[in-house]
């Protein structure tokens, strides 16, 4: 509401886009330091980028790399969308009930720190060599980290402004998307970007023990051939979906959300 | 008997009794200040008539009926707070239309009075900001038109212009009055500066004691919305206090204090 205001636009524009070159810059870097490593190893084992681009496009063109990544990427949508639900309903149940959080609070710990492959192995056996079992394991690993960031989160949550929501009897539904989720949405971020992480990990390793496709699969298949190129080739697409997904979900989401902030 | 009757035996917090027994009858209409030390009990009765707190023992009743259900807030109350206590999240405009949203939910086609409420308060040109853009006076102004949205039989005043400066203390003060003229809620106005319960309200209550009660129920004589620093105002503020020095300790008759305190010594 200030002169300085109006400038603001252009500002904001003058340093994104310098991010934006930052990231990018930080990329090419990198890049760069592979090639050199790679000459310098001259080995069949470290292909440098362009080879490994090369098999990129050969896999991509054939279609098998786009098949198998988007196994991967709906399993990871499931099982991320399924963690997400789940955590994120008993995190507020326990943040907001004393008795509940004491009930449940060892088997949170112990869902901490079960290995993830225990989980993993444990849902083949029980379910079967199938995408339930598959997403089932992958979820189960992710929902303790999401209940325990969003419990944080709804204990945090201001008394005083439910307060204001009840004096003025809102209905419990709008209360919730009005007064309390907005509370929670930097909690729900945070869980969302780690989850993310987290869950693109697991995701391989349970198509590596149990799925005949999905880029696990296909990672296992090039590493018993010994084919490195493959498996980076694989890799880098991995890697750039999940920028895409950061640069084109994740931050605009935390941009929207938290614009009332500026 | 009509309108507002609040009837405690008692409200304790934490078991040490803070409320003790005390019967406030007002008639709709009415504007009755609160006021008393901090600590008296003056906020922790405003939220029991709120019905944010339903652990006393008591009667809060409206036209003889009990004012609200169990753990429920009355409708068609206003409630302005210490703090304007705006969602940070929400424009202006969504911060009075949020107090609608029971409204909304039970009439169909029911149409908005956030903007002309806005507007009343001098926000017209305000209602798509974010609340952390408002000044602090602002910010109240939008909280007092999320009180009138809800068209209040009953508004409920928690020390709402505390920590204003003068002039925009007075603007709100106005505006506050000016609402009430049209809409004429029955207001309890808890503040602890006298001169401006003298100013706004017709008939002033002192607490004070532990637990606390009311120590003396004062009418106020002349209209409403006098100016704090008038005359009027101020020589009304003396003749109660030369009358009762130690009122706004929360203390009636010295004398009594003076002997009990030579009791237990």
């Amino acid at each position: 509401m200030d002169i300085a205001s109006h400038d603001m636009p252009l500002v904001r524009f003058r340093m994104r886009r310098q991010q934006t070159l930052v990231r990018a810059a930080s990329l090419v870097g990198l890049a760069l330091l592979w090639q050199i490593v790679a000459l310098i190893a001259n080995s069949d084992v470290l292909p440098g980028p362009l080879a490994v681009f090369y098999k990129l496009i050969v896999h991509t063109a054939s279609g098998e790399l786009p098949y198998h990544l988007a196994i991967t990427l709906a399993r990871v949508a499931v099982a991320f969308g399924l963690a997400m639900a789940i955590g994120t309903a008993v995190g507020i149940v326990m943040g907001r009930y004393q008795q509940l959080d004491l009930a449940f609070d060892g088997a949170l710990v112990l869902g901490l720190n079960i290995p993830a492959l225990v989980t993993i192995i444990l849902c083949y056996v029980w379910f079967g060599l199938n995408d339930v079992a598959a997403v089932l394991a992958v979820a189960l690993n992710k929902i303790p980290t999401v209940v325990v960031m969003v419990r944080e989160g709804a204990r945090a949550v201001d008394p005083k402004l439910l307060a204001v929501a009840q004096a003025y009897r809102v209905p419990r539904i709008v209360t919730l998307r009005q007064v309390f989720l907005p509370q929670l949405y930097p909690y729900l971020m945070g869980a969302a970007r780690s989850g993310l992480a987290l869950i693109w990990k697991i995701v391989l390793v349970v198509e590596l023990l149990g799925r005949s496709n999905g880029v696990g699969f296909q990672l296992h298949l090039y590493y018993q051939f010994f084919d490195i190129g493959s498996i980076l080739a694989y890799t880098l697409a991995f890697a750039g979906v999940v920028l895409l997904v950061e640069g084109l979900v994740m931050r605009p989401l935390e941009h929207r959300l938290t614009r009332w902030r500026t | 008997m009509s309108g507002l009757r609040i009837h405690i035996r008692e409200k304790r917090f934490d078991g040490a009794p803070v409320l003790g027994e005390c019967t406030i009858d007002a008639a709709p209409g009415e504007f009755i200040a609160l006021v008393g030390p901090s600590g008296s009990g003056k906020s922790t009765l405003l939220s029991l008539v709120a019905g944010l707190d339903a652990d006393y023992d008591g009667d809060i009743t409206w036209n003889g009926a009990p004012l609200s259900a169990v753990g429920e807030s009355p409708a068609h109350m206003g409630m302005m707070f210490q703090e304007p206590r705006l969602m940070p999240w929400l424009n202006a405009l969504d911060n009075v239309r949020l107090a609608e949203a029971e409204r909304v939910a039970r009439e169909p086609g029911y149409q908005s009075n956030a903007p002309r409420l806005l507007e009343e308060v001098g926000l017209g040109e305000a209602q798509h900001v974010w609340p952390n853009h408002l000044s602090g006076g602002m910010q109240r102004r939008v909280a007092l038109a999320r009180a009138f949205v809800v068209e209040p039989q009953l508004l409920l005043m928690d020390e709402p212009f505390v920590s204003l400066d003068m002039p925009t203390g007075n603007r709100l003060r106005r505006s506050l009055l000016r609402l009430c003229e049209r809409q004429r809620p029955l207001v309890l106005f808890v503040t602890h500066d006298l001169r401006e319960a003298l100013a706004l309200a017709d008939r002033v209550l002192f607490f004070g004691d532990t637990p606390a009660r009311v120590l003396l129920d004062h009418p106020v004589e002349g209209a409403r919305g006098k100016d704090l620093e008038s005359a009027e105002v101020a020589s009304a503020q003396q003749v109660l206090l030369a009358r009762y020095p130690q009122l706004l300790s929360g203390i009636l008759d010295p004398s009594q204090v003076q002997t009990y305190d030579e009791d237990t010594a």
